[in-house]
């Protein structure tokens, strides 16, 4: 870990052995005690890999809800398998930063549902669950034999959410689908990128925008479910999710016909819209001027440059016909300034500005540590790290992550003989006959 | 303008009834395209359109002290206040969760601001393309860039204020189910900034943990990713020795069909420059429909990257039934997105179009709060509403 990624909070009050007491909320994975929050006293099962559903659960981890993460030996989730970046070397599957990013907070149970007892263990803990996720591709859970209508009369009142790439209807449900494919099947590939290079290929970003949209629907399914006592089935559809948020760039098709296409950073009608090259390695600096008050304060800020005066530059019409140019005169002035200061005075005289923050410049922007966005959590493998927290800030209700991405069966203990009442000796057997690992 | 109306159609979606609140100017999005046959209309903006389905629209000047009392007078029995005001003008109009908390005790506020309501850039200025920068998504933007040299970029159109928009329907989501519960009400700080942090995040734990910064080029997989084919682009990923047999098989090159080698992803990785340049020249002669629009035929993971009007004549979202024709008094009837989401006991509908500018302002105002047909002709010459 480089320097400025030291960490600057510590969690002092971790125990040594977690906690005992599988109520709702009053301990964490980690066995701290924690308070109430919004969705405290909500359990959720969940089956899933990769980036989709874990992100999901885990913001609902961090937010208070109850996550049991269910694992095998036998089926490893695809994300415990990486390398460092630096060396290339394979990681230890229990010591992989993102795998553990996208699991804090949860709690690890490990079961070969391969197994018919297997099977049966699911299914007592789905009748204490109230959501259960699964984003294998479409179908599968229910080959499993964990079909809705098998969950349902388990638990009536479920809330059973089935994310897959393009959902579980229509010629191309079921069909293998990662980030890359979903975000060029739902058109945001096409519209990121250099308007003279390939489209982007949205990767965690598009898994992440899944998460969240999955969230809320989860969370206004547990909104219904606390009015009416009802649950249900949802069909999630990951394209879909990323396609409407291309909402107004299809309805310029459905208006105009027009097929819109990845514009880099430019806009439809400011300019300067872009970010220019600073001093040192990667520094660029974003900056928009919306109108011809902020037009003419940042030419103040340039110190009045002839060029600024000309013809060409001195309505929006003009600057945004010439932004290639004009972006050329910015940059050779923003060259040999630093992104951040440069921030400061244009934000200090009212222009709209921030660096293109890396991974570096997040992690030390001041804001960003002022904020507390960023949380130390503790790994048995991979030590103390600072991550980005759930950064919504509810004033009643703080979300908090309580503890590392779960080790493969982490939480046995707690779940099979507390939770479940399974006498030590069964314990035991089931461990044996690797129905538990 | 996006944010925080797609946050309140989001909700609107899901049954919510919400009253929009313009100034008597309208919405800034009305003044922004696409607009129905390229004629600016305030009516006619795709933009406002679709980030306004299912609401009531009223007009009022929240900043007069007449529209202010209007607007408390709303709020006392309002669920949800969903507001993108910056920290300085919410304290100036009185509308901190402090002021309304009293009026209302059981209201939940949704601020969406570009920094947050706290913090040294709280009153920042910023437009979607800064927030995005400063989210450290941009940076990692294009994803396998090949230019280093150029400059970073956000994602396309609204794609990160949309974004923000549905992290603040989550906030206000869990803040609603946690009032069933407590009765309490609270105020939801989000900034735009963090919420597109969390599409990044992922992407920097290699920097909590190693040091390694992520950038343009070090975010993309060393094998697999969109192709250019004699007609657009297309994906594909291998994840398996099974993938990588049958994507072999589907380019028909000769010299590769025998080579075991090439099944192996670590050889793969390490020989990918020289396997990508043949990829690419078999691909480059291929349509994209050819290659990847039989998506069980392939058994990896494939498909074409679609244009606009590709995406909405796609049969798979036919099979959804994922756009859905709204019918609109200035535009007539147009195919919107609908949601992502089937819900088996509730499921989607358009209660109706994006509210025409004080459509409602009668039955909000006369049925609601009691006001008379000559009050509303008084705000209307005072320029209240």
């Amino acid at each position: 870990m480089s320097s400025d990624a030291t960490p600057s909070r510590t969690n002092g009050d971790i125990p040594d052995t977690p906690g005992l007491n599988l109520g709702y909320e009053k301990v964490s994975p980690s066995g701290k005690a924690v308070s109430r929050r919004a969705l405290s006293g909500v359990r959720v099962l969940e089956f899933a890999v990769g980036l989709v559903g874990p992100f999901c659960t885990s913001i609902m981890a961090q937010l208070g809800a109850q996550v049991f993460r269910i694992e095998s030996q036998g089926a490893m989730d695809g994300f415990r398998v990486t390398r460092n970046p630096l060396t290339n070397e394979r990681l230890d599957f229990e010591g992989v930063p993102r795998y553990n990013f996208v699991n804090l907070s949860k709690w690890g149970a490990s079961i070969n549902m391969r197994k018919a007892e297997g099977l049966e263990l699911v299914k007592r803990l789905i009748s204490v669950s109230d959501v259960l996720l699964e984003n294998y591709s479409a179908g599968v859970i229910d080959r499993m034999g964990l079909s809705y209508e098998a969950v349902r009369e388990v638990r009536p009142d479920i809330i059973m959410v089935s994310a897959s790439g393009s959902g579980r209807v229509g010629p191309e449900a079921g069909s293998r689908a990662v980030a890359t494919i979903f975000g060029a099947v739902s058109g945001l590939a096409e519209m990121t990128g250099y308007p003279d290079d390939r489209p982007h290929e949205a990767r965690s970003t598009a898994d992440a925008i899944n998460s969240l949209t999955i969230f809320y629907s989860i969370v206004a399914a547990l909104y219904y479910r606390k009015r009416t006592g009802r649950g249900q089935y949802i069909d999630y559809s990951s394209r879909e999710g990323m396609t409407c948020l291309l909402g107004d760039v299809l309805m310029d098709y459905a208006m105009n016909g027009r097929e819109q296409t990845r514009q880099g950073n430019r806009d439809s009608a400011m300019a300067p819209h872009d970010c220019y090259r600073c001093r040192g390695e990667g520094a660029w600096l974003s900056i928009a001027a919306g109108n011809q008050a902020e037009w003419e304060v940042l030419v103040n800020v340039m110190g009045r440059p002839v060029w600024a005066a000309e013809d060409r530059f001195s309505t929006p019409l003009g600057r945004w016909k010439h932004q290639d140019e004009m972006g050329k005169l910015i940059g050779a002035w923003t060259l040999d300034r630093d992104a951040c200061e440069l921030m400061e005075t244009l934000q200090r005289a009212g222009v709209a500005a921030a660096p293109s923050f890396s991974c570096a410049g997040v992690y030390s922007d001041p804001h960003i540590g002022d904020r507390e966005v960023l949380e130390v959590v503790e790994h048995p493998k991979l030590g103390a790290n600072l991550l980005v927290g759930c950064p919504w800030k509810l004033s009643a209700t703080p979300c908090r992550i309580d503890g590392h991405g779960p080790l493969i069966g982490q939480h046995n203990k707690e779940v099979f003989s507390e939770l479940l009442g399974i006498p030590e000796q069964e314990f035991a057997r089931l461990q044996r006959e690797r129905v538990v690992w | 303008m996006v944010a925080a109306p797609y946050c309140a159609k989001l909700l609107a979606d899901l049954g919510a009834e919400v009253i929009k609140v313009e100034p008597p100017a309208g919405d800034a999005a009305r003044r922004h395209g696409p607009f129905l046959h390229d004629i600016p209309h305030p009516e006619r903006s795709g933009l406002f359109l679709y980030a306004n389905t299912s609401k009531l629209g009223v007009t009022l000047d929240v900043a007069s002290p007449r529209g202010g009392k209007i607007l408390r007078e709303m709020l006392k029995d309002a669920d949800i206040f969903i507001e993108d005001a910056p920290p300085a003008a919410l304290e100036r109009l009185g509308l901190r969760y402090d002021d309304l908390k009293r009026l209302n005790p059981r209201l939940v506020q949704v601020a969406i601001t570009p920094f947050g309501l706290t913090g040294p850039y709280k009153d920042y200025k910023a437009y979607p393309l800064n927030t995005y920068h400063a989210s450290g998504e941009g940076f990692m933007t294009p994803t396998g860039s090949d230019y280093p040299e150029r400059a970073p970029v956000k994602a396309g159109n609204f794609v990160g204020e949309y974004e923000v928009g549905v992290n603040a329907a989550g906030a206000a989501l869990a803040a609603l189910y946690w009032r069933e519960e407590s009765g309490q009400g609270q105020i939801v700080d989000i900034s735009a900034q963090e919420a597109l942090l969390l599409l990044a995040a992922s992407d920097m734990t290699n920097y909590a943990q190693f040091g390694a910064v992520t950038g343009r080029s070090t975010r993309n997989w060393p094998f697999g990713r969109l192709y250019r084919c004699q007609d657009g682009y297309a994906a594909f990923i291998t994840l398996t020795k099974r993938h990588r047999a049958a994507l072999f098989t589907l380019l028909d090159y000769p010299d590769w069909q025998k080579d075991e080698r090439l099944l192996d992803q670590t050889w793969l990785e390490m020989h990918s420059p020289e396997v990508e340049v043949v990829i690419e020249r078999l691909l480059a002669e291929r349509t994209r429909a050819e290659l990847f629009s039989r998506p069980q035929a392939n058994d990896f993971p494939s498909g074409p990257s679609l244009r606009p009007g590709e995406v909405m004549k796609s049969a798979q979202f036919a099979a959804r039934g994922f756009f859905t024709e709204i019918e609109h008094p200035e535009t007539g009837k147009l195919k919107y997105p609908s949601a992502p989401y089937q819900f088996s006991e509730t499921p989607w509908r358009v209660e109706r179009p994006a509210p025409l500018l004080g459509q409602h302002n009668e039955e909000v105002y006369c049925q609601r709060l009691g006001y008379t047909r000559d009050d509303l002709a008084r705000l209307r010459g005072l320029h209240v509403i």
